[in-house]
């Protein structure tokens, strides 16, 4: 449920209701013996699991509608030749829009480890709020990280 | 089988696909890898046919190809012991009818040439899958499971199907007659009733694993009931590993016609089937050949690997008790690792419930006995309002009435 239209950048936009419940609530822990399957399970899969080339189609790859939506790890900022955001996560390869504090971003980009590299705003604010939105959802990243 | 091989190459040679160092190899180290590969089976003593014995070993069944492997983590030239995948992935990739498009592109390929001639890349193909699964085997080698008891190939891999999951293939003789084979009195006819019955389980547990509140329907007992059930159905017909050859090569066979149809791979495309998915080149094949490909190919395809990942844990008792079965729908959070297995669950439940038009994930509907009016405080009355009452146990497991066969 996102409030924000693309279109119009002076609109408050915050994340979906999904993705702020999964960052404030992650899943309950697994048992150990539920850990132990799994990773047995993850293990039989990478034994048996291939090739990697062939049809993107191919059954190797896991269906669309399988994958999970976007989720963020950690922000920090980097002080290169142009400073900006460094957006740790999974699932922000495929991000095609960016916000920050409902103003619209140009001139992000996906670096290594997936990670999304966002340039701060001239006027950086104290506080960011960033919207990212990519093919399987949106997710809500904030600097200083946002804590409950 | 062939796959893993495939996999190692690439593991070895980044960006080239694996399947044109595979099929550019001879027949003689195929069937030779074969060998090697069931000398590194892991749980050899739950598959106890011999391995060809070491003082023959250098003679008979080097290949060739381990010392450009031995690098390579994981495969069994680096000493890896290797599971095999379940023969639930054999059959629902020959429910594709893949075996038998290949074995009249054979046909035609050998007599004539309707199908045009094919590259030198193409014709070692042809003469590989000729040599590797419709020639007589090498009798005391692994590939040996046909013989004069048992002549014919594709009856044993149907009685091995038949046995393990009380299901025939999908199709028949070209005339539409059955294909014949030996069906023994000791089949699992049960395994479709309760593997579905398994799937709509764990789907409830998926779709409440988000739940906060209202009810959830999730019954982990449930599953775990179903699930060692299971294990003891597949184990059983297995037992000192009596189907462990047999399904080896079914798995082998299907491992290789699917590796060919993965990608663009040189018979695919001097038959001009090039396209971007294994079901749509099979369907082109099936067109050159006048014999069409099942039209849930595309399902088949996509649910082999998962449903065979999740039969092979299921057969080692992940799931037996309650506490497991949580695994199967979970979905965790760092620094959790990332379940797999649900994403399989998912797949293998949609896949399997349009393969079969019956939907897992639609709450099973009991219909009630109607019963005879009586008069109400009748002792009659109160016996049949008590039978009602009582859990229909045995209902789904009691049916057999359209499952013998997905699609």
């Amino acid at each position: 449920m996102s409030t924000g239209d693309p279109e119009q950048g002076d609109v408050v936009v915050s994340g979906s209701i999904a993705a702020l419940r999964d960052l404030a609530e992650p899943y309950p822990p697994l048992t150990n013996l539920q850990r132990q399957i799994i990773v047995w399970f993850g293990e039989l899969v990478a034994a048996l699991d291939g090739p990697r080339s062939g049809s993107e189609r191919g059954p190797a790859k896991a269906p669309y509608w399988t994958k999970r939506p976007p989720r963020v790890d950690g922000v920090d900022t980097i002080r290169d030749e142009e400073p900006a955001y460094r957006i740790e996560g999974h699932g922000l390869e495929s991000t095609f829009a960016v916000w920050i504090n409902g103003r619209p971003v140009h001139g992000w980009r996906v670096g290594a480890h997936g990670w999304l590299i966002v340039p701060e705003p001239h006027d950086a604010p104290r506080e960011a709020e960033i919207l990212i939105r990519t093919r399987e959802g949106d997710v809500v990243a904030y600097y200083p990280t946002f804590t409950q | 089988m062939f796959r893993a091989l495939a996999t190692w190459y690439e593991s070895l040679s980044p960006g080239q696909p694996g399947y044109e160092r595979v099929f550019a190899l001879h027949p003689l180290q195929l069937t030779r890898f074969l060998e090697e590969a069931w000398r590194m089976r892991s749980d050899p003593g739950g598959k106890p046919s011999p391995a060809i014995p070491p003082a023959l070993f250098p003679i008979e069944a080097t290949s060739g190809i381990g010392p450009e492997l031995a690098t390579v983590a994981g495969s069994i030239y680096a000493g890896a012991l290797i599971p095999f995948r379940h023969a639930m992935y054999a059959y629902l990739v020959e429910n594709t009818r893949a075996v038998e498009i290949f074995r009249r592109v054979l046909e035609e390929c050998r007599t004539g040439e309707n199908l045009d001639v094919p590259s030198p890349e193409g014709q070692q193909w042809l003469r590989t899958t000729e040599a590797l699964f419709f020639s007589d085997p090498h009798p005391g080698g692994i590939m040996g499971v046909t013989s004069h008891i048992c002549p014919d190939f594709r009856a044993v891999r149907c009685n091995l199907y038949y046995r393990l999951f009380g299901m025939d293939l999908n199709h028949g003789r070209d005339d539409g007659t059955p294909y014949p084979y030996v069906k023994p009195a000791a089949a699992n006819r049960e395994f479709v009733p309760l593997w579905e019955e398994f799937l709509r389980e764990v789907w409830r547990g998926i779709e409440n694993f988000k739940n906060t509140s209202g009810a959830n329907a999730t019954d982990d007992a449930a599953i775990a009931e179903l699930g060692a059930t299971l294990a003891d159905l597949l184990t059983v017909r297995q037992r000192n590993g009596v189907l462990a050859q047999v399904e080896f090569i079914s798995e082998v066979m299907a491992s290789w016609f699917h590796l060919t149809l993965m990608s663009d791979t040189p018979i695919v495309v001097d038959l001009k089937c090039a396209a971007t998915s294994p079901e749509e080149r099979l369907r082109k094949l099936g067109e050159r050949v006048r014999y069409a490909s099942d039209p849930n190919t595309e399902q088949y395809f996509a649910m082999a690997d998962a449903a065979s990942y999740v039969l092979l844990a299921i057969e080692a008792r992940q799931f037996a008790n309650a506490s497991g079965a949580a695994s199967l729908y979970a979905e965790t959070s760092p620094p959790d690792p990332p379940n797999r297995l649900r994403d399989m669950m998912m797949t293998i439940i949609a896949q399997w419930s349009i393969a079969t038009g019956r939907d897992m994930k639609a709450h099973k509907v009991q219909v009630a006995p109607r019963a005879a009016p009586v008069a109400v405080g009748a002792p009659a009355a109160q016996a049949a309002l008590a039978s009602a009452r009582r859990p229909q146990l045995t209902a789904m497991a009691g049916s057999h009435n359209g499952h013998d066969r997905p699609g």
